[in-house]
């Protein structure tokens, strides 16, 4: 929109600004105020041409403006800045994962809550304990759902004082009386000396009505049976 | 009477300041405004208002924004920070005791010579 007489003018001012990621908005902002200029002359009755000189001419010297600009926009501190800008932009992201990731593991600590109550068929409160070497297991709820879905819940830990870390991946083969066998999704949280854990069965059979976990590996072995409300629930259905 | 105006200079912060704690405005308003205030006393060059305003937004008396005002222009606003608010408390106390100290000086001239 501008003839060349403002672009000397602005081309002039930006030659002393060394600082060149500003360049562009420092262009912006005094091309805006030197057309703002010349409309007001045309308003006045002036010819375009005319209008840009005076507006230009109002505008000083560009030497002056480009030194002092230049002052306010230093090299260093700019890029200073932008630096800081993109640490600080990390760091919020990191920080933000960092609230996600702890977010994550809150949800998951509550495994006994993640079921809303008036999905839950039935529960059954046991109190079962097996040893595996220094490893105490034990079983503390069963869970049925609407769905079919059955959950078992247990805690663990070591009683030795060595190998606390140790994780556990596998209880036992999930079996019932009807000689069901069933594949369990799992999940842990890691708490301390005592780790919480819970077995998902999507869909367990209804006409069950023993639970079995059996475990038989490198020489040890223990079975649980635990019994299930199943006659009931058959009824109630 | 015109006097002509580099804005690169003492009272200039004292102006902006008490300008854009009315408003947020941009350059070429802030330039019409001091012009209509001041009854055309003061010809401004008006490119030199610029490094002002950066220099006031480094020191963070003033922060800008881009806004599409009332014609649809996209233009820089300057507005004033908490701090730029303390910053025009001070200026215009140190301005009061200077004009009234040259008012003093030239009062106590009068007088003297009176």
């Amino acid at each position: 929109m501008l003839s060349p007489k403002s672009e000397v003018f602005l081309n002039e001012v930006l030659s002393y600004v060394k600082f060149t990621f500003d360049r562009n908005d420092i262009r912006k902002e005094l091309e805006g105020h030197i057309s703002d200029k010349i409309e007001y002359y045309m308003e006045l009755g002036s010819e375009p041409e005319e209008a840009e000189q005076l507006s230009v001419q109002d505008m000083g010297d560009a030497r002056e403006i480009g030194i002092e600009l230049n002052k306010q926009h230093n090299p260093v501190l700019g890029w200073i800045w932008r630096i800081t800008g993109i640490i600080a932009a990390l760091l919020i992201l990191l920080f933000l994962f960092v609230i996600a990731m702890s977010m994550g593991s809150f949800f998951q600590k509550d495994l006994s809550k993640e079921t809303p109550k008036a999905d839950i068929l039935y529960q059954i409160d046991i109190k079962e304990q097996i040893r595996i070497d220094d490893r105490i297991i034990r079983f503390t709820k069963v869970i049925m759902e609407e769905s079919g879905e059955l959950s078992i819940f247990y805690t663990y830990h070591n009683a030795g004082l060595l190998g606390g870390s140790w994780s556990l991946g596998y209880i036992g083969e999930i079996l019932d009386d009807q000689g069901n066998k069933y594949v369990a999704m799992s999940g842990q949280q890691q708490g301390g000396i005592i780790t919480k854990g819970m077995l998902t069965i999507p869909d367990f059979s209804r006409d069950a009505d023993t639970l079995i976990i059996s475990y038989d590996s490198y020489n040890r072995k223990y079975r649980i049976e635990i019994p299930l409300e199943a006659g009931e629930t058959d009824e109630q259905n | 009477m015109e006097i002509d105006k580099g804005l690169i200079g003492g009272s200039t912060v004292l102006l902006l300041l008490s300008l854009l704690e009315e408003s947020d405005l941009y350059g070429y308003e802030i330039i019409r405004r001091l012009e209509q205030r001041s009854d055309n006393t003061f010809k401004f060059r008006e490119g030199t208002l610029y490094p002002v305003l950066h220099k006031l937004e480094n020191k963070g008396y003033v922060k800008s924004y881009l806004s599409k005002g009332d014609t649809g222009k996209e233009r820089k606003y300057y507005k004033i920070t908490n701090h730029g608010k303390k910053q025009l408390a001070e200026e215009k106390e140190k301005w009061e005791r200077f004009s009234l100290s040259v008012n003093k000086v030239i009062g106590g001239g009068i007088h003297a010579f009176s």
